[in-house]
């Protein structure tokens, strides 16, 4: 058994729950090189509007989570994009 | 006495009549007609079967290709040209996904593109039914959005947001799909809606303040473009900044034409198959400024190596481009217009800079003497473009052929050289040109092809010749793959493997087959001819010119190299 740093990123997006909306920006998350780790969903009180909060992983050293936030942003229905960094010792089986 | 005035009559408005419902397709057709769309490209099929029905008679100019793809390409052309979406239209299914390369390219090339696609009906859907795909997940990484249409009174609202989604920022192709029932049943269709606003963002003026001292301290700048100029319509404050700064600039692939090809310090595309003078220069440079441009690989070669001496300006209408690839000192994202504008300062001194770039261009200009009689195709795509004049659009295909329309031929404009850059589509050349003829039909348009290439959609040879378009095809033709055959000698140690296309049809009697003229030639000596043959004729005309199949695309990065390390022969 070994004990690996994984670092994982938790962003929050607030978008329009419109049909497709949930594919489109976990496409994004995987396409742009990053592994969903957990997703959690809810939606807002007024209209439409809703937000998803995903732990995500780079696949790789050179991906950035702040140029992953600003590629969901540019999807439309998508509103504000939040990120924040945090690290996880986990241990691998 | 008195006077009587007479009553003015009054003049009372008669209400407008209430709108009567119609069906979806009827209101597709008007939503069409009120974004002033002129051209549709496409082809029937059972689900779009009632907007087909609805088109009769309507103010739309249906172009009936020969397989959708061409349908796709054609509307990216088209809207390359004028700047507004091109719209194709398909039906599901397999001309659904036929359509799927165009909206690719589109999506990688930022063209403005709306995409309507037929569906089977809303109960049939998740079904598995006859000709039923899902398009709308097929292109959810290809578009910049879509919309499955469920009721038909959404028709208006969502045409006119695919609309002005696909035209704004950063342009791309927007796909509608249209589910059968929803073109059938009736609705009134209200145009009472508010669209959504897609402005730029403003440019940050502290980030400008800043790039004008970096401009003003640098000792060796470089203009660096690429194809958001077109995109913004930025030629003018490019061309305007390069005037007064002097700074030798280079092109991206789809830059081309954004600074006319014979501007004072325009040092020519950079890249993998770029000069050695753009080359150079950027690795010499002690300032990159970047302008709608991405550092594309095909570009930049190794990225780590790229400009490693220059302090980097990057300005991009998309923000999520800024620092994708490589991190600058300042980024600007906005409207190109008013950041070039706003890029006030002159360097101080670069005199020395400047002569030598232009030594640079001087010494390692192309040669165009080939030793042979053959038809040396550089030599001939120079002489072509510089013999049709501001006049010209050319679209390519992809292969070597698209390296040298690039390397050698003249442009003043940005939109006079079609070709796909992202995507790398064969077959792009020939829908291409009928998209930019229907979109500029004064323009000499000229179709630069493969023998690889011009196979993949020869098919609209027929809509060509139906529409009468006068496209100028000029077809060079070694009988191989000629880039695939090209990197197998120089990287994968000649080991050819599937290059071989000796037994192509007669591509002449192809093109006659038709009903289009076409003639063959093989000889250096009638390529001035052939050149005023297809410049004067009026109607549409293929150039069958057969060139030596061992001839490779100079210079060269090899893949994973630095720019720097380009070659000039095989070793």
């Amino acid at each position: 058994m070994t004990t690996r740093p994984m670092s994982t990123q938790r962003l929050v997006v607030e978008f329009t729950a419109e049909e497709g909306a949930l594919i489109r920006m976990l496409g994004v998350v995987e396409r742009r090189g990053f592994i969903v780790r957990r997703t959690v969903m809810a939606e807002l009180p007024c209209g439409r509007r809703a937000t998803l909060a995903l732990t995500v992983e780079p696949r790789d050293a050179g991906r950035s989570v702040e140029m992953l936030a600003l590629q969901l942003g540019r999807i439309h229905g998508v509103g504000r994009v939040h990120h924040e960094s945090t690290f996880i010792r986990d241990k691998a089986a | 006495m008195s006077t009587v005035v007479a009553p003015m009559p009054q003049i009372v408005e008669a209400p407008a009549p209430a709108p009567e419902p119609r069906s979806g397709a009827r209101l597709v057709v008007e939503a069409l007609e009120r974004e002033g769309v002129r051209h549709i490209f496409g082809y029937p099929g059972g689900a779009i079967m009632p907007v087909y029905d609805a088109l009769v008679g309507s103010k739309l100019t249906h172009i009936l290709v020969r397989h959708e793809q061409g349908a796709a390409l054609a509307a990216d052309a088209y809207g390359r040209v004028t700047g507004e979406p091109g719209v194709c239209l398909a039906t599901s299914g397999p001309g659904a996904t036929n359509l799927v390369t165009g909206i690719a390219n589109a999506f990688m090339d930022s063209v403005p593109m709306v995409a309507i696609t037929g569906q089977v009906g809303s109960h049939l859907m998740g079904t598995d039914a006859f000709q039923e795909v899902d398009i709308f997940g097929i292109t959810l990484p290809i578009v910049k959005h879509s919309y499955v249409v469920r009721d038909p009174e959404d028709i208006p609202r969502i045409f006119a947001e695919a609309f002005a989604l696909a035209r704004s920022g950063r342009p791309g192709p927007v796909l509608i799909d249209l589910p059968k029932d929803v073109t059938v049943r009736t609705a009134i269709g209200s145009t009472e809606f508010a669209l959504p606003v897609f402005d730029l963002p403003e440019p940050d003026v502290a980030a400008i303040a800043r790039a004008n001292k970096m401009i003003q301290a640098a000792r060796a700048p470089i203009l660096y473009f690429g194809g958001g100029i077109p995109i913004a319509r930025a030629e003018g404050a490019l061309r305007a900044f390069a005037q007064r700064t002097s700074i030798p600039a280079v092109s991206t692939l789809k830059g081309l034409g954004s600074l006319p090809t014979e501007t004072p310090n325009f040092l020519g595309m950079l890249g993998m198959h770029g000069s050695r003078a753009a080359n150079t220069a950027i690795d010499e440079c002690d300032l990159l400024i970047c302008v709608g441009a991405r550092f594309d690989d095909r570009a930049t070669g190794k990225v780590d190596t790229f400009a490693p001496r220059a302090r980097i300006i990057h300005i991009d209408g998309d923000p999520a481009e800024i620092g994708k690839l490589k991190r600058p000192e300042v980024g600007i994202a906005g409207d190109l217009n008013k950041i070039l504008d706003g890029l006030t300062a002159r360097p101080a001194n670069i005199k020395s800079w400047v002569a030598r770039c232009a030594d640079y261009v001087t010494r390692w200009a192309a040669p165009y003497d080939a030793p042979g009689t053959g038809i040396y195709a550089p030599a001939m795509l120079k002489q072509l473009s510089e013999a049709a004049g501001d006049n010209l659009i050319v679209t390519c295909d992809v292969g070597q052929h698209q390296m040298w329309v690039a390397q050698h031929c003249r442009f003043s404009r940005p939109q006079a050289h079609l070709t796909s850059a992202g995507l790398g589509t064969m077959g792009y050349g020939i829908p291409a040109g009928i998209g930019a003829l229907l979109a500029e039909p004064t323009a000499t348009v000229v179709t630069v092809s493969g023998d690889g290439s011009i196979m993949m959609n020869i098919q609209e040879l027929a809509t060509i010749r139906r529409y009468r378009l006068p496209l100028k095809i000029l077809l060079l033709d070694n009988s191989q793959l000629g880039m695939v055959r090209q990197w197998q000698e120089l990287f994968f140690n000649e080991n050819f493997s599937e290059i071989d296309l000796s037994d192509n049809p007669d591509f002449a009697e192809v093109a006659r087959s038709f009903g289009i003229e076409a003639f063959t030639i093989d000889y250096r000596s009638e390529v001035p001819g052939a050149i005023e043959r297809l410049l004067a004729t009026e109607g549409p005309i293929l150039c069958h010119a057969r060139i030596d199949p061992r001839e490779n695309v100079w210079p060269l990065v090899p893949p994973n190299s630095s720019n720097i390390d380009m070659m000039e022969k095989s070793k």
